[in-house]
Order: structure tokens, then sequence, then C-alpha cells
């Protein structure tokens, strides 16, 4: 089963296929020789700033004979070694390893072995001053033996990793001691090997394909105890395949709600879109797909994921301690990884579900290292709306559909090219009448380039357009509006490994926006709407950073970083003035200022600091803290509850600026039976500078000084999150608690805009209590269950508590204090029964139903409180009985 | 825009299930309110000072003791009388153009006082050419099965100014009712007001390149017994400026988008009294607009509808496809109802 980033490994093969090329000929040897190879190397050792690894009886016969005249050193040492079964490395430009490949196995096999035994490797004896030893090897497959070309090998504590040739051999200079060693391979299970690792030495092992998934793709990029021994914290990740054993609505594979699973991490209302991190909005999460900026993510309001599952091989979420590398908003980066390649050869796989069915083709391109995966989604939602009493409604129809398509083209050793395009679109008629398309486009090219082991990078140029459309072309008010986002992006990353366990990134990167904030066309026959287009906004955000993961010693390690951002607000556009000492209005406007093309408006920037620390004070736990300062310059506005894909995105411009937050996290990591069970704890707390909020009655769409319709204020977010976490054995599983509050507080200048007399009120989505509860038992290699159960304070809200009469209107109601009160508080449990095929590894079609209860015990949970004329409450339960679904995948290779 | 969110709304409605909810609302101290508006009508204009009430109540709470004062022109001062129940009325005047007016309330030693309010500088001379058409609306029945219902859509004309202007209608229904049956002698009519208003709205006016006059639909009416005898649509037309209608909408759309997710906010509405004392807020609108009224007669032998003649009298509200009404006599009509038995309005055709 493939097991980590496709890329990750891809990157580690790269590095192993170069090591021999890199700069060998540097050392150059002249002179006559006639002398044992160990006296030569111990003079060379002496004159040229070079080490070599091997073990002494391996060359004990070897002699060294010749003149020699600027020879290089590698010619030199391989026209001694001809026949004596051992052979030259160049591990690094100073690094040289002799390998004897015939010398004895120390481990052999994988599959049932008792994987907490440690396996020791040389002797002490052999390096007393416990240096870095050679450890060589083969890496095979299990069924037939035969060598496995690209698998990898990686080192957690020396964060040190290679991957094997042609001949499944590979070979790693590792520091002496115990440690854990990662063996994977794509389309195998992975292996983890504890090794106390005394003296250099070889081992072989088997790797099996899984029988017991039906996805091939399972992702660990991950060490079983990363948790513990990484140095970020609030990071979150989940694989496909933990996402898929999730219960969820209708079948559908959800990847955005799999996330609200995990501490710290919420939503407004089932089926609300998007998600909520540690006190932040919606709009304050970063969505990357393969690195590409996405503004929507979901479907139909999002009742459902915009991304397809077939096509995503893991989901990284940072919720706390960010790296440098990313930014642009002040909550989280989430960043939903595709699969990279069809290294399983061609493949098709996909599902049919209630609402939509989905297919996804990967395949090589001939025999080249060329690939292409191309996959698509397509719903058929309509029958749902037939089932209204409603007429109008039953006149409606509605749809989405999304596509992906990837080629990776592999140009050499050192270079790869991936080029990429999603289209996702959403349909929305009401009675034939109304309708509302949105639609988001991304195309990119990244080329990945490999300048030595230690050094590589890519450079990636995106673009994406986000856009949606109403029309109306029946009747008297007939009109068409039209929105859009443009944006271009360029990014720069290097990666550097430096000696002394460092590892430095830096980059940087040039954002391009055009916000089309509506365009309204009225139709021939409307006589009483004016067309009106709202001005283009231009913008640029901009940014470097560098960055150091720096493994001090096996108990501290810390990573820290520099981030600088330059956000520009250009022309053209006109900027309204307003009266001083009055509200912003429309009624206050006293003037206009012009501003040409590229123009500076308002130039916004600040360096942002990230630091983490990890200190591992006992066996199998650690502490770890972090500081982070973000910026966000285009904001996401809303006055409603859940967002909406007409919602409006506003760049920070003359009198928008951008929100600033501070985030300190503290958290203990503990890992339990061999890191079977992880648990966690983490507190955080956050500020927020000019958070955007709205004044009551705001208009926001079509607004041409909307300005003057919003407010910002100074938010702040606290909590506690916990988790505990079972990965292996027939019941994995977890459970998250979070207790966290998330507070606004706007003091305007006057009080109208001032939102609830300037103190701290609730956010939206401020909901204190959220605890979670994912089980799964695997029955049989066949038969699965999974469970998901879901707790939460109700979400705040705004109610009427008296009523007047504003003639001839005889009951107005009079409302509370901004979120003053709570809907009811949310539970809910999920089930599903997975039914796989016997899934034999030699097996080319795997198939599985899956059969889900959504809401198993009927609870009519609050989706919206609605209140009648005379203020009596009512609570609308949108999923509030059981949801039974069947959905059927499958897997053709 | 705010269509979709409302079908979205209405769409979970549908698919979803409802259920009453209570919610402890803590006890505070009521609001005081002020209800009325001044116009160009010559009349006595009515003010009520109340405060707010709980949401199980329906009476609201008088204050009887207040003294109310217009304003005018920052100078003059008139005294509003009454008190007793909370109305306090003005001498019979009109708002006139140019004057300036503002409202204030003496009440409990705190003083409240209103926003200066004058004429809305637009005015729309032109008369509100109300008329009729017929029309239907389709219902569909619990079977599913789709039920065309036969009626009227009451219109008006409006014509552009070079200006935005901002309308308020206020819509109320009329009819006479065939009551001989509980009568000594025959044809005794009843002229029936009904009184709660059938529909209030407001509207924005813009100017358009190439438009004058177009006709606007003001209420779509189903075809009942109301229209038996004769029936009159009452229409005010108020115009006044963008704050005052701009309050009208806040009330408007917070009336129909509250608590769901996809709605805004809602929020306690700003009108335009202040108080002197902190921390308290004053609800209402002091408004001067212009005011029009004017009316539209139907009945059914003016439609192409046929009606059953029968003598036998029916309720109001029955329709004609509905079984028989207790037939009430003008005195016993249903509450809400008032009526003018024999007395037939001086604006009636």
């Amino acid at each position: 089963m493939p097991n980590r980033s496709a890329f990750y490994q891809l990157l580690l093969a790269l590095l192993c296929f170069v090591s021999s090329h890199v700069c060998a000929q540097d050392t150059r040897i002249s002179g006559s020789y006639n002398s044992s190879l160990e006296a030569f190397l111990n003079e060379v050792t002496s004159t040229h700033p070079v080490d070599f690894y091997y073990l002494d009886e391996w060359i004990e016969n070897i002699q060294v004979n010749g003149d020699f005249r600027n020879e290089t050193l590698e010619r030199v040492i391989n026209k001694s070694l001809r026949g004596s079964g051992i052979s030259l490395i160049i591990y690094d430009p100073t690094t040289y390893v002799l390998v004897n490949k015939s010398m004895p196995v120390q481990i052999k096999g994988a599959s049932g072995r008792d994987r907490s035994a440690v396996v020791k490797i040389g002797s002490t004896s052999l390096n007393p001053q416990k240096k870095a030893q050679l450890l060589a090897g083969n890496i095979l497959d299990g069924r037939d033996g035969s060598p496995l070309f690209g698998a990898t090998i990686y080192s957690e504590e020396a964060s040190k990793g290679t991957a094997t040739d042609e001949n499944g051999f590979f070979s790693i200079i590792l520091p002496a001691g115990k440690q854990q060693l990662k063996i994977s391979s794509v389309g195998y299970q992975d292996e983890w090997v504890n090794v106390d690792f005394q003296s250099a030495g070889k081992f072989q092992i088997e790797l099996y394909e899984d029988l017991t998934q039906l996805e091939t793709v399972v992702i660990t990029a991950k060490a079983p105890d990363e948790n513990v021994k990484d140095v970020t914290i609030g990071k979150e990740e989940l694989n496909i395949e933990t996402i898929k054993k999730i219960p969820r609505f209708l079948g559908e594979i959800d990847v955005i709600k799999s996330l609200t699973t995990l501490p710290g991490v919420s939503t407004v209302g089932e089926g609300a879109a998007g998600f909520n991190v540690r006190g932040g909005g919606v709009g304050n999460n970063l969505v990357h797909q393969d690195g590409v900026m996405v503004f929507g993510s979901s479907h139909l309001f999002g009742f459902f994921s915009g991304f397809n599952p077939d096509l995503v091989e893991d989901v990284t979420l940072y919720k706390g301690a960010m790296p440098p590398a990313v930014g642009g908003r002040t909550s989280s980066v989430l960043n939903v990884q595709l699969k990279d390649d069809a290294s399983e050869g061609l493949s098709v796989k996909g599902g049919v579900g209630l609402i939509s069915s989905r297919l996804a083709v990967e395949s090589p391109i001939g025999k080249s290292d060329h690939s292409i995966i191309i996959g698509g989604r397509l719903s058929y939602v309509d029958w749902i709306l037939r089932k209204s009493q409603d007429q109008d409604i039953k006149k409606s129809s509605a749809g989405f559909g999304d596509t992906n398509a990837k080629l990776n083209l592999q140009l050499g050793e050192h270079d790869k090219l991936t080029l990429s395009g999603y289209y996702s679109a959403d349909r929305f008629s009401l009675a034939s009448d109304t309708t509302y398309r949105w639609n988001t486009t991304t195309a990119s090219a990244k080329w990945d380039h490999v300048f030595s082991e230690q050094l590589f990078g890519s450079l990636m140029l995106s673009t994406g357009n986000f856009g949606n459309q109403v029309e109306d072309h029946i009747g008297d008010d007939q009109f068409d509006y039209v929105s859009d986002i443009n944006y271009s992006t360029l990014n720069m990353d290097v990666s550097w490994i430096l000696p002394r366990n460092h590892k430095v990134d830096f980059g940087i990167s040039s954002l391009f926006y055009t916000f089309k904030p509506g365009q309204l066309i009225p139709g021939a026959e409307n006589v009483n709407l004016q067309g009106q287009t709202i001005q283009d906004e231009y913008a640029n955000e901009s940014a470097m950073y560098v960055g150091d993961t720096w493994e001090i010693n096996d108990r501290l390690s810390l990573a820290y970083g520099l981030r600088y951002v330059n956000f520009l607000n250009y022309g053209p556009r006109d900027v309204y003035m307003y009266d001083e000492g009055v509200p912003k209005s429309a009624q206050t406007i006293n003037d206009t200022i012009r501003f040409d093309s590229f123009e500076t408006i308002k130039n916004y920037g600040g360096l942002e600091p990230r630091a983490s620390l990890r200190y591992s004070a006992w066996e199998n736990g650690s502490l770890k803290i972090s500081y982070n300062r973000t910026q966000q310059f285009v904001h996401l506005v809303s006055n409603t509850v859940a967002v909406t894909p007409i919602d409006l995105w506003q760049p920070s411009n003359y009198y928008i600026p951008p929100e600033r937050a501070h985030q300190y996290s503290f958290g203990v990591f503990q890992n339990f039976s061999n890191d079977a069970i992880e648990t966690s704890a983490e507190v955080f707390y956050k500020e927020s500078t000019d958070m955007v909020d709205f004044k009551g009655g705001a208009q926001l769409q079509l607004n041409p000084n909307i300005e003057a319709d919003l407010v910002q204020g100074d938010g702040q977010a606290y909590g506690l999150e916990l988790l505990l976490k079972k990965k292996t054995g027939k019941l994995t599983g977890w459970i998250s608690y979070t207790y966290s509050r998330s507070l606004i507080k706007v003091q305007g200048e006057f009080p109208e805009e001032q939102v609830n007399n300037g103190e701290y009120y609730p956010t939206s989505f401020d909901k204190p209590h959220d605890m979670t509860v994912v089980f799964n038992y695997q029955f049989t290699k066949r038969i699965g269950i999974s469970a998901n159960f879901n707790y939460s304070t109700g979400r705040p809200i705004t109610v009427p508590t008296s009523k007047y009469r504003v003639s001839p209107i005889n009951f107005v109601l009079d409302y509370s204090t901004r979120n003053q009160y709570r809907i009811p508080d949310y539970h809910r449990l999920d089930l599903s029964l997975t039914i796989g095929q016997e899934l034999k590894k030699s097996q080319r079609f795997k198939s599985e139903f899956v059969l889900g209860l959504y809401n198993v015990y009927g609870r009519k949970n609050t989706y919206s409180i609605y209140f009648d004329q005379q203020g009596q409450a009512f609570s609308l339960s949108v999923l509030g009985t059981v949801f039974p679904s069947l959905s059927y995948n499958f897997y053709f290779k | 825009m705010r269509r979709l969110l409302t079908i979205c709304s209405l769409i979970l409605l549908l698919l979803g299930c409802k259920e009453r909810i209570r919610f402890e609302i803590e006890e505070g101290e009521s609001k005081y309110f002020i209800d009325g508006y001044l116009s160009d009508e010559m009349k006595s204009h009515e003010f009520a000072v109340y405060r707010t009430i709980p949401l199980e109540l329906e009476q609201y709470q008088p204050e009887t003791d207040a003294a109310a004062i217009l304003v005018i022109d920052e100078t003059d001062e008139v005294q509003l009388t009454g008190g007793p129940d909370g109305i306090y009325c003005t001498p019979v005047m009109a708002a006139e153009e140019g004057k300036s007016y503002r409202l204030r309330i003496v009440v409990d030693g705190a003083v409240i006082e209103s926003k200066s309010q004058r004429l809305p500088e637009t005015n729309p001379s032109f008369e509100m050419g109300l008329g009729y058409r017929t029309a239907t609306k389709d219902f569909i029945q619990p079977s599913g099965a789709v039920r065309i219902e036969k009626g009227v859509m009451f219109t008006t004309e409006v014509e552009k100014l070079d200006e935005p202007v901002y309308y308020q209608w206020i819509l109320r229904e009329h009819f006479v009712l065939d009551a001989e049956l509980n009568e000594s002698g025959p044809n005794k009519y009843c002229w029936i007001t009904n009184y709660p208003i059938r529909k209030t709205f407001i509207h924005e006016d813009i100017p358009l390149d190439g438009v004058t006059t177009y006709t606007r639909d003001l209420e779509y009416l189903g075809f009942s017994r109301k229209f038996q005898v004769d029936f009159a649509l009452e229409v005010k037309r108020l115009v006044m400026d963008f704050e005052a209608y701009n309050f009208f909408e806040l009330i408007r759309v917070q009336a129909t988008n509250s608590g769901g997710l996809f709605d805004a906010a809602a929020f306690s509405i700003p009108g335009n009294y202040n108080i002197d004392i902190d921390d308290q807020d004053v609800l209402g609108y002091f408004g001067v607009y212009r005011a029009q009224t004017d009316y539209v007669f139907v009945s059914q032998y003016e439609l192409p509808y046929s009606l059953e003649q029968n003598k036998a009298c029916f309720g109001p509200f029955a329709r004609l496809d509905g079984p028989r009404e207790y037939c009430y006599s003008c005195y016993d009509a249903p509450l809400g109802y008032y009526s003018l038995r024999g007395t037939k309005p001086d604006w009636w055709r």
C-alpha cells in the first residue's frame, strides 16, 4: 500500500539516484601507491576533507597499486575494489561508503513479526566512539523476493532517508544509537523497525501488499510517534483511508467534514459550508488543493465537499504553528494533497451513491515515467427536490460537478513537471425562474528540481477563478448578476539540508488578485432596476520567508522562521472620502479621489515570526510550545451565520486594514503501547486585531461604499484540546474534546459603529464544548463497522426579547444584544458498515458496499431557529431523522 | 441576492421539521417606544407612547402621564392632548412645506426627543392610478394536486421622477355583505372594514432613462364572497425620505429573516429618538410624510367569474367551492370587523 506522500518518496528516490554523481570529481589523487586500501584511505582522510565508512574486515586484503596523476578518488578506489565484492557509494562529496554486498543479513521479514522488538545492528566494539555509520541493505517484495525499486527507508530520529535503486539496494549513513526506521513503498504496507544501531551493518526487509484495504493509498507521512517527535504543534493530518471510514451523510465521503472530528475544528451547523478553527471564521482558513488556493471548497451550500475523495491522498491542517512558507489567513492552512502519480500502473476507481457518482483513472503514459490522473464527479440531486409539495421547489433543480486532471512529466533524474487543472461547478434553479451558478477553476504548472541531495526546490505558477452568476430571464424583473475573483500566484520554494541537523526552507511568492465585486445587468423589460457595476479592486500580496528546523539533539528540536508579507491595494479605483466626525455612510461622502492604474492606494505589510520548540522530557512524550503571527489581507464578509457562495471577499484597502493575529500554543504529547495509542493536550490563546464584522442591517452586495457598513474589532480566542487516539488493532479511532471560546469586541468611534456597546461578545461560531468519538472495528478483512458521535454546545444566536409597534405594523420584534443566547446543544450518532469482497492481493477488481445510518437515534438537532411575527421561536431540524444510505465503491487495477 | 438565501431557507424548511422551542429570556427593563407620524393630511395626528412588552403578551403598556410636545421650526411648540390610553393627539393640522418638526416626550422625568424632520423633498403629485386585473394563483393540495385559484390583482401607476422616491403603501379591505337573514327587512347590507390592514409594503422607485410610467402590482386577492356585493381596496400612499424608508426596510428584512443559518444577524433596529438617560434606547421613528389615499372598487359583476347566486348568506371568507358558513348579522360579525350597516361611507361609490 502506498503510505505517504508519493512526492516525498520520489524526492528521496531522486536523492538516491543522484548520490553517486554529485561533486565526486572534486577530490583527486596524484602519486604512486603500493599499500593496503586501509592505509590508503587513512592517508586520504588526513590530506583531504573526506570521510570513509567501512568495516575493517571487508578491506583487509585489498591493495592499492599504481601511479595516479590527478585521478579522481572514486576511480582510484573502484580500481582497487575490482573483484572484491565491495562497492563504493559516494554518499555526498565528503562521504565515501564501502559496501559489502554479500555481508550477512541482520533481520529478515516483516509480516507477522514482533514490531516492538529492537533489532541490534553491529557491535559497539566496532564503533566505540559512536560515530555515524553505514547501514545498507535490500528491500524486497515479500511475495516473490523481487527487489523493490524506489522504496524508501527513513529514520525519524536522524531526519534522514534514502531510496532503493533498481536492485532494491539502499545505503545510508545514520548516527549510532536507538532509532526507528520506516520502510515504505508505493502499493505496500509500511513497516516500522526499531533498531539499536551500533556499527555499520546491513539488513534486508520484505514488504507486503495490503490485502485488507480496498483503497490502495494509505498515507502515513509521519512516523508512529511523530505526534511526539514532530516539533510542530497544532498540526492535524488525516489520510484518505481514515476519512473514508468516518460515517457520512448520504454516503458521500467528505474531506472537509471529516476535519470537524478533530479537536479545535468545528462547524456552525450540519450542512454549513467550511469549518472553523480555534475561534476563527470560515474565511480565516486558507484552503489549498495541491498548493493552489481555492475559495470555494464545498458543494450545495456546504452539504458536500468540493474534493473528489478518489483523488485525495491526504489532508493536512495547520491550526497552531504554521510553517513560514504559508500564510495569508489568521486561523489555519488546509492543504488537500492529491495523488501525485500513477505509480501503481493503470487503475480505475469510482463509486455510486445516492447523490453523486464519481470516477477516477490513473495511468502511466506508455512505458515512460510520465503519468496522468483524471477524475470527476457528477450529482443527481433533483429527485430530492421533486419530493417537495411546493410547486416552485418541485420545478427546481440543483446539481454540482467537479473534475481534476493532473499530468506528471518526469524530465530526467532531477526534474519533474506537473500540470494540474480543476473545475468545480454548482447550479441551482428555482422553479425554472432564477438560476444561480458558482464555480471554481484553477490551473497550475509546477517544476520540481533537485539541485543536489541537500538542495531541492520547486517553482509553481498557478491561476484561479471563483465566480458566481445569478440570472433571471423570465417575467418583469429580469436581470443578470455576476461577480468574480481572479488570482494568479508565483511560488518558489527551496529546501536546503545543512549539517548539524538543520533543514532550512526559504522562498518567495507573489499573488495577484482582481476582485470583481459585482455587476448587475437589468433585463430589457425591467422598469425599476438600474444597471450597476461595483468597481474592481486590484491587489498584490507578496511574501518571502526563511525557516529552519533544527534537531538540536534527541530531546530538543526547534523550528523557527520569519515571513515578510507586503500587501498592495492599487488602482485604478475611485475612493470615497467621508465627512470627519460622523459615521461613514453614503450621505456623508464629500469627495472622491481617483487612483490611476497601478497607483498605490494603500500598502500594508509586516513581519510574521514563527517559532516552535519541542522538548522530549520523558520517554514517548514531549512538551511543545509555539508562537505564531499571521496577517490576513482578504476578508470573507458575511452577515449570515453560515457562509454562502455569494458572500463577498473583500481585500484590505484604503479603509480596511488587514486582520492580524498572535497565537500562543502549548501542548503535552504522550504515546503508549509502542505508539499504538496517542494522547495529547493542547492549550492555545489567540489575539486578533481588525477582525471584520458588520453593522446591523449592513448591505453587503452591490454596495459601492461597503466600508460604511463594515466595522472591525479585536478578537480573543482560547481553548483546551484533548485527544485520545488508538491507531492499530481491530479497534481504532479517537476521542477528541475541545473547550474553547471565541469572542470579539467592536469599539467604533461612534455608537453606530459599535456592536453590543463595545463589549466582548461571542462570535457566531463560539461553541465552548465540542466532543467527537470515532470508532472503527474491523471484524474480518471484509467487514468493518464505524461509528461517529458528536456533541457540541449550541451556537450563539440573537433572539427577540420584546415587541413594539410601528404603525401600521402591530408587532415589531426587538432583539437582544448580538449573540446573547444559544440554540440547543447538538449531538448525533452515525454508523456505517463496510462489506468488501474477498480482497486477494492478486485480485484486479475490488469493490465494497457501504451501508450508512446518519443520525441513528433521529435526534432533531436544531439547524436554524425561526421566529414568527409574535416572536415565538421554532427549531428547524433539517436532518432530524435517520438517513440511511448505500454506496458502492470499486477499484480496478 | 437575498432571494437565494430565502430559497435556501425555504427548501430546508420544507425538507426539515419544525418544532416550537422556548428561550429563557432574561428579565430586563422594558423600553419606551413612540408610534406615529405626521403627514400633510389635514387631521389630528396620533402618537402612542408605550413600553415594549414581553413576547407572550398582546397589550402594550401605555404611558399615560407623559407630556408630548411638537416642536415646529425649533421655536413653536404645540402641546399634544390626551394620554389616558397612551395616545397623544395633535390639533387638526398638516405638515407644511419647508417647516421642521420634532417630537418631544417627557415621561417619568426623562426627556425623549426625536430628530428634526421635514416633508420629503420629492413630491410626486400624480394620482395613484389604481386599477385591477384578473389573475390566478396555483396552490398545491396535500394530495399533490394543483388547485388554481381565480382572483384579482390590484395595481397602481407609478410615474418616475428625476430622483429616487421612497414609498410606503398601506392597503385595507372594505366590503359589503348581504345579511338579510338576520335582519327584519330585505337587502340589509353591512359595510365592513377589515381593520387589520391587508398589507403594507415599501418601494424604492429609481430614475431610469426611457421609462416614465409603469404599473406596479399591489396585492393579489383570491375571489371570495367579499366580492359578492361590492369590494373596495383602500390604498394609502406615503412618500418618505431615505432614512424613513431605510427604517422600514430594516423592519421588513428582519421580519422575514431572523435566526436562520442564512439570515443576517438580527438586531435592535435604531429609530430616530434619543433619551437623556445613559444605556437606554427608545424605539420608533418620527416621520413626516406626504400622504394620499384612494380607493379601487370591484364586484363580481365586473369580473369574468361566475358566482353562484344564493339567497343564503355566507361568511366573508367562505370560498366559492366551500361549505356555507354561519350567517352573521352585522353586529355579530367576528372580531376584527366593524359593521357599518346601513351607513354607506361617504367615499363609497
